[in-house]
C-alpha cells in the first residue's frame, strides 16, 4: 500500500472509468449498450461517448425504450439495481430470444451491485440462462473536486418516505471504499437516527473485512490524512433545504434543476454553441446523450469554467457586480490590440485571442441567465415567499404570515412553493395549530386539486407538515429551532454579501443548521464567540482544536440536545503500532482533511457554506464534501407529491 | 389511502366516484381522518358537477381542482355557476374575490372590475 496524501477526486473517476471500460472489454466484439436513464447522467460526467466508441460501443439506448431493431450481437445492459429495471430487462431480453436468425447475447451489469430480488426476477421470468449478470461498482461520482456524490436521485424520498435504507448501505459501502484506501476515520461523529444506521453499518464491515484479512490490519487502521467523519442526517434540519437558496448555483438549481451538474436552458441563452469549451476541461460534454429537443441546450457547469468557479458560491446580489466587472477586464483585454505595435505584441495577443473568446463566451452565457434570474427574483410571488421564509425562519409570529400563504394560493403559486412555507413553518414551529393545519389543508385540496390528499399524508409521514397536537415532546423528538437559533445563532442580522464573514450570507441571514453543526466540531471557537453575540471575527483562529481523537462534539452539547435524533461519536483505534508506522509513512505536518457527509441529500447553497469555510481553515484542513444527492426543496416536495 | 390511490388510477368517471365513496367510508370511520373523508366526498361532487359542465359548456373540466373550475367558470362568463359553486363548497369570500378579479382580468373585462 503506498502510504496516499489525501483523497484525490481523480482518482475516484479514473477507478470509474477503468472499472467501466473493464465491463466493456468483457463483451467481445461491437455492442449495444442499453442502459438505465438515471444513470447516464453520473457516467456521462466521467466517460465520454468518443471513449466508450473506443471500446467497441456502437449505440446506446435507454433502457425503458421499447426495445427496437438491435444491429450488434451483443447487447449490453446497465442499470441500476431495482425491481423496475429487472422486469424490463427480462422482457427484453425475451423479445429478442424471440426473433428468429438471430443470436443475440445479452450480459446485464447492475449498479452498483447485484441484489438477491434481482436475480430472482431474472430466474422467475426464466432468463437466468440467456443472460451474463455482472455488477459494476458505481458507488461515489466526483462532480467537483470537493465534492462527491452519490446521485442517487431518490433517496431523499427513499429515507424519508418509504424507510427504504438502501442508500445508507450504499453509503456505507462508499465510505468502506475510502477507509479501505485511506485508513480508517479516526473519529466519526454525526447526528441523526439514520447516522446511527449507516455509523453501525460502517463498523460492522469493518469487522468482517478484519475478520476476512486479519494478517493485513494495516490496511485499516486510522489513517493520519483524515481527521473526522462528520455525517449529517437531512432529517436533523429539513428547514435549510427548504428556504429558497439564494446563492447564484442554488438560484440556478431551483429555477432550472441542475442534474449530475448540467443543465438544460434555451439555446438563445448560450449563444453559439460552445465548441470550443474551456481548455483542460477533464471532465464533460454532454456527449453520450442524443440530442435533446433543438432548442433546449445541455450546458455542464463545474469547474473548469472558471468564471463560474468563482460566482457560483457568492451571493445572489452581487453576481451582477462581478460579471460587470469581468466583461470590462474583458473589453480591456480586447482593447489591448491596439497597443500591440511589434510584431511580436501582435503574436503574444492573437495568442491568448482563443482562451479570451472562451471567456466571452462564458461571460455572455453567465449574463444571460443571471437576467434570468433576476426577473424571476424580481417577480412579485417570488418576493412574497421569500420575506415568508425570512420571517418564519427568523421566528417571528407564523400566524401573521399566513395572510400572505392565502394570498400565494389564491394567485396561483405553485403547489410546491406554497407547502414550502408551510413546512418550513410546521419544521420550525413543531408543527401548525390544528385549527390553522385544517385551513390550509382544505385551501390546497379546494385549490389544486383532490388527489393532494396523498400528498399531504406523506409530508406528514415525513413530518415535514404536522399538526401541533400530534407532535410529541419528548426529547430529541425533533429539531428545536427556536432554542436553536440563539445557541447557534443561526440569525445574523448584518450580512455583508459583498464579502461576507460568516457562513450566513449563503441565505442572506440565515445560516444552515446543519453547516453550523459542522462547525461545531471543526469551528469550535469561532462560533463559541459568534454565539455569545459578539462580533464574529473572520476566519478567527481556532487555536483549541487540536488533532484527531480528542475534541468531537464537547462544548455543544446543549445544542445537540435540541437537534433531533442520536449523536454519534465513535473513535475508531488501531494497534499503536501500526497507526506510529503510518504516521511515519506519512509525515504529521500534513494538512488534515474533515470529510463532511450529507445523508439525504444537501443543497448547493450548504456546499457553498463549507467552502467558505474551507477557506477560512486554509493551511490547516481540507474539507471533502460528499452526499447521497443533490437537493433542494422543491425536490423534496416533490418527492411527496402525486400526479 | 390505498383505494384512494387506485380511484385515481381509474379512467372511467362511474368507476373512479365508487371507489371515492369506498374511501371516503373508510376514512369515516377513523376519527382523525374525518376532514379527509370530508374532503373526499367533496371531490365526488366536484367530479359530478364537472361532468355537468363538461356536457353543457366548450370546455374541458374534468379534472381541475375546484379554484381552477371557478376561475375557468369566470373566465368564461358563467358568474351564477360560479358563484353557485362558492356557496356548495364554501368557499370563503376573500379567495372567491382574488379568484373573480383573476378571472376577469383573463377575460380582459375591465369594466366589470370597475363596477365591482
Amino acid at each position: 500500500m503506498a502510504p496516499t496524501i489525501a483523497i484525490d477526486t481523480a482518482q475516484i473517476r479514473e477507478k470509474a472509468l477503468a472499472d467501466l471500460l473493464a465491463i466493456l472489454e468483457g463483451v467481445r466484439g461491437k455492442k449495444t449498450l442499453v442502459i438505465d436513464q438515471s444513470l447516464s447522467g453520473p457516467i456521462g460526467l466521467f466517460a465520454k461517448f468518443s471513449v466508450l466508441q473506443d471500446y467497441g460501443v456502437d449505440k446506446v439506448h435507454w433502457l425503458h425504450d421499447a426495445p427496437g431493431d438491435i444491429a450488434q450481437k451483443n447487447i449490453l445492459y446497465l442499470a441500476r439495481c431495482t425491481p423496475k429495471n429487472a422486469h424490463l430487462i427480462a422482457s427484453q431480453v425475451k423479445y429478442y430470444g424471440k426473433i428468429p436468425d438471430q443470436d443475440v447475447d445479452c450480459s446485464a451489469f447492475f449498479v452498483p451491485r447485484r441484489t438477491l430480488v434481482c436475480e430472482k426476477i431474472l430466474e422467475e421470468e426464466g432468463v437466468v440462462g440467456d443472460i451474463t449478470i455482472g455488477e459494476y461498482p458505481l458507488y461515489f461520482v466526483p462532480l467537483e473536486a470537493d465534492l462527491l456524490s452519490l446521485e442517487l436521485e431518490h433517496s431523499f424520498q427513499e429515507l424519508y418516505l418509504h424507510k427504504d435504507y438502501t442508500s445508507i448501505f450504499y453509503a456505507a459501502k462508499a465510505l468502506m471504499g475510502i477507509q479501505q484506501k485511506h485508513g480508517l476515520f479516526p473519529r466519526i461523529l454525526g447526528k441523526g437516527d439514520n447516522v446511527r444506521r449507516l455509523v453501525d453499518a460502517l463498523l460492522r464491515m469493518r469487522s468482517e473485512v478484519t475478520v476476512d484479512d486479519a494478517l493485513n490490519s494495516f490496511a485499516l487502521t486510522p489513517s493520519s490524512t483524515i481527521e473526522n467523519l462528520i455525517i449529517i442526517d437531512r432529517e436533523t434540519d429539513f428547514v435549510t433545504p427548504l428556504l429558497t437558496q439564494l446563492t447564484y448555483e442554488g438560484l440556478i438549481d431551483e429555477m432550472y434543476g441542475i442534474k449530475n451538474s448540467k443543465i438544460e436552458i434555451d439555446a438563445s441563452l448560450v449563444g453559439n454553441p460552445q465548441q470550443n469549451a474551456p481548455a483542460g476541461s477533464s471532465s464533460t460534454s454532454a456527449t453520450s446523450l442524443p440530442p435533446q429537443s433543438g432548442k433546449k441546450r445541455t450546458v455542464v457547469l463545474d469547474s473548469s469554467d472558471k468564471l463560474y468557479e468563482d460566482l457560483r458560491d457568492t451571493n445572489f446580489a452581487i453576481v451582477g457586480n462581478l460579471l460587470n466587472k469581468v466583461s470590462r477586464r474583458l473589453q480591456a483585454d480586447y482593447e489591448g490590440r491596439h497597443q500591440a505595435k511589434t510584431v511580436t505584441e501582435i503574436k503574444q495577443f492573437v495568442s491568448k485571442l482563443g482562451g479570451l473568446q472562451a471567456e466571452h463566451q462564458s461571460v455572455r452565457m453567465h449574463t444571460g441567465l443571471a437576467e434570468e434570474i433576476m426577473n424571476h427574483t424580481r417577480s412579485d410571488l417570488f418576493n412574497k415567499s421569500l420575506e415568508v421564509q425570512q420571517n418564519l425562519a427568523a421566528g417571528s409570529d407564523a400566524p401573521t404570515q399566513h395572510e400572505n400563504i392565502e394570498e400565494l394560493i389564491y394567485r396561483g403559486a405553485s403547489i410546491e412553493q406554497v407547502l414550502r412555507l408551510l413546512c418550513i413553518e410546521s419544521c420550525v414551529g413543531a408543527g401548525l395549530r390544528p385549527k390553522d393545519f385544517e385551513f390550509f389543508k382544505r385551501e390546497i385540496l379546494q385549490a389544486y386539486g383532490y388527489h393532494h390528499i396523498l400528498t399531504l399524508d406523506a409530508l406528514e409521514k415525513m413530518q415535514l407538515l404536522q399538526q401541533r397536537t400530534s407532535v410529541q415532546t419528548a426529547a430529541n423528538a425533533r429539531t428545536s429551532y427556536s432554542s436553536l437559533r440563539k445557541l447557534l445563532r443561526l440569525i445574523v442580522d448584518e450580512v455583508n454579501e459583498h464579502d461576507p464573514d460568516d457562513i450566513s450570507y449563503v441565505y442572506s441571514g440565515y445560516a444552515p443548521l446543519s453547516v453550523r453543526l459542522v462547525q461545531c466540531v471543526i469551528q469550535k471557537q469561532y462560533l463559541q464567540m459568534t454565539a455569545k453575540g459578539g462580533k464574529g471575527v473572520g476566519g478567527a483562529p481556532d487555536v483549541n482544536v487540536v488533532g484527531a481523537g480528542s475534541t468531537g462534539w464537547k462544548g455543544f452539547e446543549e445544542a445537540l440536545r435540541n437537534v433531533k435524533g442520536k449523536t454519534v461519536d465513535e473513535v475508531q483505534r488501531g494497534e499503536d503500532k501500526a497507526v506510529r508506522a503510518r504516521m511515519i509513512l506519512n509525515g504529521q505536518n500534513e494538512k488534515k482533511m474533515t470529510i463532511v457527509f450529507f445523508l439525504g441529500g444537501c443543497t448547493y447553497t450548504e456546499i457553498a457554506a463549507l467552502r467558505f469555510i474551507g477557506k477560512q481553515q486554509e493551511g490547516k484542513r481540507k474539507i471533502l464534501i460528499c452526499t447521497t444527492s443533490i437537493i433542494n426543496g422543491s425536490k423534496m416536495i416533490q418527492s411527496a407529491l402525486v400526479n | 389511502l390505498v383505494i384512494l390511490r387506485e380511484s385515481m388510477e381509474q379512467e372511467e368517471l362511474s368507476a373512479k366516484l365508487e371507489k371515492l365513496k369506498l374511501a371516503s367510508k373508510v376514512l369515516g370511520d377513523l376519527k382523525e381522518h374525518a376532514l379527509e373523508s370530508k374532503t373526499i366526498d367533496e371531490s365526488s361532487r366536484l367530479l359530478q358537477l364537472q361532468e355537468v359542465y363538461e356536457k353543457d359548456l366548450p370546455q374541458k373540466f374534468l379534472g381541475l381542482s375546484l379554484n381552477e373550475t371557478i376561475l375557468d367558470l369566470i373566465r368564461l362568463g358563467y358568474n351564477s355557476r360560479a358563484s353557485k359553486l362558492k356557496s356548495e363548497f364554501k368557499v370563503p369570500e376573500k379567495r372567491y374575490w382574488w379568484l373573480r378579479l383573476r378571472g376577469l382580468v383573463a377575460k380582459r373585462d375591465w369594466g366589470e372590475i370597475e363596477e365591482w
